[in-house]
């Protein structure tokens, strides 16, 4: 996946890992300054609307409190989607139990207000994130990935736990349902 | 709007919108894409969404960067002070317990060497002799073989003490009566008394590593 744009002689995620293992704690500073907004948005994008900014800080503390297990297999903004979705799907799964509902859920549309929703404005735009939101959490998952923070359906598939072919079938049939929403 | 049959073009428009395309992948994308009118406007619909989607629900980043150093700040050292401190207290109280335990039993052994046969002070001139001239019998000496109670038995004087013991184990040692005359029993319970003591000091070291009135136990 591209990482996010950096100034020159800005380290990467690689190298303020490696200054924060070391002892560098404005390394973390630094981490968490280039990927929270991209964090947020995935979280919101899941339906975790009320819980955002809790689920971004107990990804990170996570992230943090495991690095050294962290392998640099997939990027760092990849395994902090990948906990960030795990954190939503847990709470959702807790919230069923206790039989409240949740806004990730399907069949939960986009009628409310939120802060989201308060950032753009127009016709067209709202309808396009009405379409967004239509998706099943899976697809629109996988969408947001691959449109706003452009990763690989390699790295979709280890944030989703699938298969790289299903990242790509379900990037294809999220595309073809907001083409025939916004059709209409 | 129509799609593309191109499906591995269709593909590779998400990877054109970000720059993610080698040099000559992208070229090849873009001539698709300005000769097929699907895939234009499906590029273009994509920018719009990225545009749109792009906006994040603020987050308090320095909140959360606190947070992850809060973590580091405190979990390992509480890990490693409370393992410290407790390893120092479990040392230091079997060090004090093995110091009362020598004390007494040197007060114990002292109490010997100044005690008498049947438990009085005996004299300094009755311990030391000169060279050459016999010593006042001991009574052990003078007195016959047969006099001497069986092994096991108590005289009057070591019964007393040892029921003395017995009816206070708690009060230790008593003058006059030292630590072998006291039953195995007894001796244990006095060892498990000075084990179970809470007066010991709780000595920490000084440079505790938990935070001030924090409950390192």
């Amino acid at each position: 996946m591209p990482e996010p744009i950096l100034t020159p002689g800005e380290p990467g995620d690689g190298a303020l890992i490696a200054r924060w293992k070391a002892g560098d704690e404005r390394a973390a500073s630094q981490l968490v300054t280039r990927h929270a907004a991209a964090v947020s948005r995935f979280v919101a994008s899941l339906g975790a609307r009320q819980e955002v900014e809790e689920i971004v800080q107990d990804t990170f503390v996570r992230a943090f409190a495991s690095l050294e297990g962290f392998r640099e297999e997939s990027s760092f903004r990849t395994w902090l989607f990948t906990i960030a979705r795990n954190l939503v799907r847990d709470r959702a799964r807790s919230e069923r139990t206790r039989r409240v509902t949740v806004p990730i859920l399907e069949e939960h549309v986009a009628t409310e207000h939120d802060a989201l929703d308060r950032v753009v404005a127009g016709e067209t735009e709202d309808r396009m994130r009405n379409a967004v939101q239509r998706l099943s959490p899976t697809q629109r998952a996988v969408f947001m990935l691959r449109v706003t923070e452009g990763l690989s359906y390699r790295e979709i598939a280890t944030v989703v736990d699938s298969t790289e072919g299903a990242a790509r079938v379900h990037y294809h049939h999220a595309m073809r349902a907001i083409k025939e929403f916004l059709d209409d | 709007m129509t799609d593309c049959p191109r499906a591995d073009m269709r593909d590779l428009l998400p990877d054109l919108l970000h720059d993610t395309l080698d040099a000559a992948l992208r070229a090849e994308v873009e001539r698709h894409v300005t000769t097929c009118e699907a895939c234009a406007q499906e590029l273009a619909l994509l920018r719009s969404l990225r545009e749109t989607l792009s906006a994040a629900p603020a987050v308090d980043v320095t909140r959360i960067a606190a947070a992850v150093h809060l973590v580091r700040n405190t979990a390992p050292v509480a890990e490693r002070g409370r393992g410290v401190t407790t390893e120092w207290r479990h040392d230091w109280r079997r060090i004090a317990a093995a110091a009362i335990l020598l004390l007494a039993l040197g007060a114990g052994g002292y109490a010997l060497t100044r005690a008498g046969p049947r438990g009085t002070i005996a004299p300094a001139t009755q311990v030391a002799s000169r060279p050459g001239q016999p010593g006042p019998p001991s009574p052990a000496r003078s007195a016959p073989a047969s006099a001497m109670p069986p092994r096991g038995a108590a005289t009057p004087a070591t019964a007393a003490a040892s029921s003395a013991a017995v009816a206070a184990p708690s009060t230790g040692l008593m003058l006059g009566a030292g630590v072998s005359d006291l039953p195995t029993a007894d001796i244990q319970a006095l060892l498990d008394a000075v084990n179970q003591m809470d007066a010991i000091p709780r000595v920490d070291p000084a440079p505790v590593l938990e935070p001030a009135g924090e409950d390192i136990l």
